[in-house]
């Protein structure tokens, strides 16, 4: 009697675990905005002490950035890590969540992107829209997988 | 009988068993997630080459947003329709799925769009790649949330 009710204690803990897996497909939200956020405040600290590896970590090493107007896109991690790096004269910069959605495992967030770089004389604001592909790594730590943007006004030349 | 049924879900339940059947359920998963987009694809670029515009359009969810190079933007039904009806002379339409990922009820695609128009008795190509969100329907459908396309070279 005793080894039947412990075989079924176990059963019934073998079914919730099984259950877990499927359940964790799904996350509330607030909560899957909660952690794009937290990610991205991340990289807009890095960026603001001018640590730009740091920013390029945010992304995975097979990511892929695809830039306005056709430009190559930049894929892998020395890509990424080499378009950060060129990056001079960090000053500021804020990303606002304009919308977002997804999984515990893979997920999206369209965001306004306002990124200062230049001198204290003469910054350089570029505002631009981005789409952002995360997926969660195997350590639970989220990472961009793509990276699409898109200017926030009429550039010059498209103008002129 | 009772310790046949726990023994088998044991196995199932045991880590590697889990593993591995999730490894292979979510590679099923995703293949399934590809076929259902590019089938979603293969429906307007048919749409497309027979001219039904506001077909193409409808493939859009009554909320969804466009953005496009330069600060273009497109949002909801009615401008959907008119961005899509506005287009002249539509040719043939390709998309290609480059990458789809996501889950049963939410999806995103980066693609490449080859959209060829007659334009002076000639034809012109576009070309440019994208990323679209997709959203299931409670009836089943995807339909697009999402669509973002950085433009090609000048």
């Amino acid at each position: 009697m005793r080894p039947a009710r412990w075989g079924l204690a176990l059963a019934v803990a073998g079914l919730a675990a099984c259950g877990d897996a499927s359940a964790q497909q799904g996350m509330p939200r607030a909560e899957l905005r909660r952690e794009l956020e937290a990610a991205t405040a991340a990289m807009e600290r890095d960026f603001a002490r001018g640590d730009m590896l740091a920013v390029a970590r945010a992304y995975a090493d097979d990511a892929q950035m695809i830039p306005p107007s056709g430009h190559e896109p930049i894929r892998g991690r020395a890509a990424l890590d080499r378009f950060w790096r060129k990056l001079e004269h960090p000053r500021s910069w804020r990303m606002e969540t304009l919308d977002w959605g997804g999984a515990r495992d893979e997920a999206w967030q369209l965001v306004r992107s306002t990124m200062v770089e230049g001198t204290e004389a003469s910054p350089r604001p570029a505002v631009v829209r981005c789409l952002l592909v995360w997926r969660r790594e195997s350590g639970g730590a989220w990472r961009i997988h793509l990276d699409m943007w898109t200017n926030e006004e009429r550039s010059w030349h498209a103008s002129h | 009988m009772h310790r046949l049924l726990l023994a088998a879900l044991l196995f199932l339940c045991t880590p590697p068993a889990l593993t591995a059947q999730a490894g292979s359920q979510a590679g099923a998963q995703a293949t399934s997630l590809r076929a259902e987009i590019e089938a979603v694809n293969r429906g307007m670029e048919a749409a497309f080459a027979k001219g039904d515009l506001l077909g193409v359009a409808r493939f859009y969810a009554d909320d969804a947003v466009l953005m496009g190079p330069d600060g273009e933007r497109v949002r909801g039904r009615a401008e959907i329709d008119r961005y899509w009806t506005g287009i002249r002379n539509p040719r043939r339409w390709t998309l290609e799925a480059l990458d789809v990922g996501g889950s049963a009820t939410e999806a995103y695609q980066l693609g490449r769009s080859s959209l060829v128009q007659l334009s002076d008795g000639k034809e012109r190509t576009s070309v440019t790649d994208f990323i679209v969100i997709w959203k299931r329907r409670p009836g089943g459908e995807w339909r697009i949330a999402v669509d973002m396309w950085p433009g090609s070279a000048p």
